[in-house]
């Protein structure tokens, strides 16, 4: 079992599955940090290294703090390797500006998110909405009818939403 | 030659009979024959130097026939006999003139005839390397890292894997070679000329990290050497030019010419390195419909007779760098006559088909309409055969859906 921000990932499961364990991530973002990461599709937890879990671990805990994403400079048919490695170079500012916006920027997981969630539906109350009121009274927010079939807003729908 | 029936039979013995005159018998396949001698629609089994499909591997519908059978065997066609002399041609001119790829119709017997000309190339004492699932290198099974050196995607755990198996089935032919070129690449250049070529392959197989350098040596050694020609046969071929399932760190997929294994076959098979004496043999399969031939290789092997293709379609000018100078082959549609006997003689020798040579029923002659149930007969062989429209895979498919439970 691998621990990471208190969320136990099962050894034998795939990565890309195990990642849907946290809450906030679905299986969209699950791919993106796979690729972030480069773990290929089948791994598992078990296959996964030590640094890899660390910069896993480091970039789930602030994702918007993050270092972007790596462009790699990709050889041509006609490249011929040379002998040393050359140092990484940082890409160029026409490059910089045609990458797309990085949609793990603004990942929020586990508390940040439930804390957002919440502050949501605070600063609904505070103005006084429909949305606030609905969720005050524990029923449906969204137009849903409340005849019958509401049985998910009253159990969930709350001021102090667990999330 | 198969005779025609005439009428139900009236006594068990005589159907007994019957079928026995009926079914044509097959010449047996002779241990020491090879398959050059062996005439068309017989029987052969696989020689299988050094337990060659166990090292390698099979594709995937090859292995599960063979499962069936009791011991892997094929029928030699013509097409078979064609394949060996283009391979005899080729033994002594570069890889670069003889890239041929296998095509024809789905079911038409590519993978077989793949598997028949590696069988012949590692007989013959060629140096071979097999991959029987071209898919598996681009279907994001296996681990991968960027390497700043190459500019490419290295896939460590594949290479490795290549290596053992090459190493395993070619043992005997490499152990006399030596390394003849320096090696110039950072952690491998302890490797001076002169040490044997099998240090290096374990070099790569034990350390994961170095195996993508060391499988991209060893080819690089093989390019120079005159003793033996060296055959690079790939099935699944249509997939080292489709984009793979990997992606890279901003979610793009990754292009099959950037990840290292991959792009080692593209260099070989457009014609970018070559050995002095070689060749390289594809077999193109249309089975997974993730990895289809793109537009640009159907082009090149001219397979796109019946197409409409828009004059707005775009083509990777980088693939078709990959394509110049392909051969195409084209694999027979059809079964003649004496190959699919040969064919209905492997799977009723094997006892695969549920039929009976001993009729322990009354016949009457509302069973002549299920010749399936009267013995391995012409009958049989005629209405699988038509059936099937003479495709081998449709054949075969048929015979086994002779099996009643």
């Amino acid at each position: 079992m691998v621990h990471i921000l208190g969320v136990q990932l099962p050894e034998q499961r795939l990565t890309k599955k195990a990642f849907t364990l946290f809450y906030g991530i679905g299986q969209h973002t699950a791919a993106r940090l796979c690729a972030r990461f480069q773990i290929h599709d089948r791994s598992r937890i078990r296959d996964l290294t030590n640094n890899q879990i660390t910069q896993i671990a480091a970039f789930l805990s602030s994702p918007s703090t993050a270092p972007t994403t790596p462009t790699f400079r990709l050889a041509p048919p006609s490249f011929r390797p040379p002998v040393v490695a050359p140092a990484l170079q940082e890409p160029s500012k026409r490059q910089k500006e045609g990458l797309k916006k990085d949609p793990l920027k603004d990942l929020r997981i586990e508390s940040e998110l439930r804390r957002e969630i919440r502050e949501n539906i605070a600063h609904h109350r505070m103005i006084g909405s429909y949305v606030g009121r609905r969720h005050a009274m524990n029923l449906p927010v969204r137009g849903q009818r409340t005849k019958s079939n509401s049985s998910t807003a009253r159990k969930l729908n709350k001021i102090e939403r667990r999330g | 030659m198969v005779k025609k029936s005439h009428g139900p039979p009236e006594q068990i013995g005589d159907m007994r009979n019957r079928s026995a005159k009926n079914f044509v018998s097959l010449t047996e396949p002779d241990a020491q024959e090879s398959i050059s001698t062996t005439s068309v629609g017989s029987i052969m089994t696989f020689k299988e130097p050094t337990g060659s499909f166990h090292a390698f591997g099979l594709p995937r519908s090859l292995l599960l026939e063979f499962r069936l059978l009791s011991k892997p065997c094929s029928v030699v066609r013509e097409t078979t006999l064609k394949a060996m002399n283009a391979l005899d041609s080729a033994k002594n001119g570069t890889s670069r003139d003889s890239r041929i790829v296998l095509t024809g119709d789905s079911g038409s017997g590519k993978s077989f005839l793949l598997l028949q000309a590696v069988d012949y190339a590692l007989q013959s004492g060629w140096i071979v390397l097999y991959i029987p699932r071209a898919i598996s290198l681009l279907d994001s099974s296996t681990s991968y890292q960027y390497d700043p050196r190459t500019q490419t995607y290295q896939q460590p755990p594949a290479s490795q894997q290549l290596l053992k198996r090459f190493l395993s089935v070619n043992n005997t032919t490499l152990q006399s070679m030596k390394i003849t070129q320096s090696i110039n690449i950072g952690r491998l250049s302890n490797f001076q000329v002169g040490t044997p070529l099998t240090q290096l392959i374990d070099a790569g197989i034990k350390e994961p990290y170095i195996s993508c350098d060391v499988l991209s040596a060893t080819l690089e050694q093989l390019e120079h050497q005159t003793n033996h020609p060296v055959l690079l046969a790939i099935d699944d071929f249509q997939a080292l030019y489709c984009t793979s399932q990997y992606r890279d760190p901003d979610y793009n997929r990754i292009r099959s010419y950037h990840l290292s294994v991959p792009r080692l076959l593209l260099e070989y098979a457009g014609g970018l390195k070559s050995y002095t004496k070689g060749a390289v043999l594809g077999a193109i399969s249309s089975t997974n419909t993730n990895f289809q031939a793109p537009l640009e290789l159907r082009e090149a092997l001219q397979l796109t007779g019946k197409e409409v293709i828009s004059p707005y379609e775009s083509r990777s000018s980088e693939l078709v760098q990959y394509m110049h100078g392909l051969r195409p082959f084209q694999v027979p549609a059809k079964l003649s006559v004496p190959e699919s006997l040969g064919l209905f003689g492997i799977w009723s020798r094997h006892l695969a088909l549920h039929t009976s040579n001993d009729i322990y029923f009354i016949i009457t002659p509302a069973l002549t309409s299920l010749p399936h149930l009267l013995g391995p007969n012409d009958e049989l062989f005629h209405s699988k055969y038509t059936e099937a429209s003479a495709n081998a895979r449709q054949f075969v498919r048929g015979l086994l859906g002779t099996i009643e439970t």
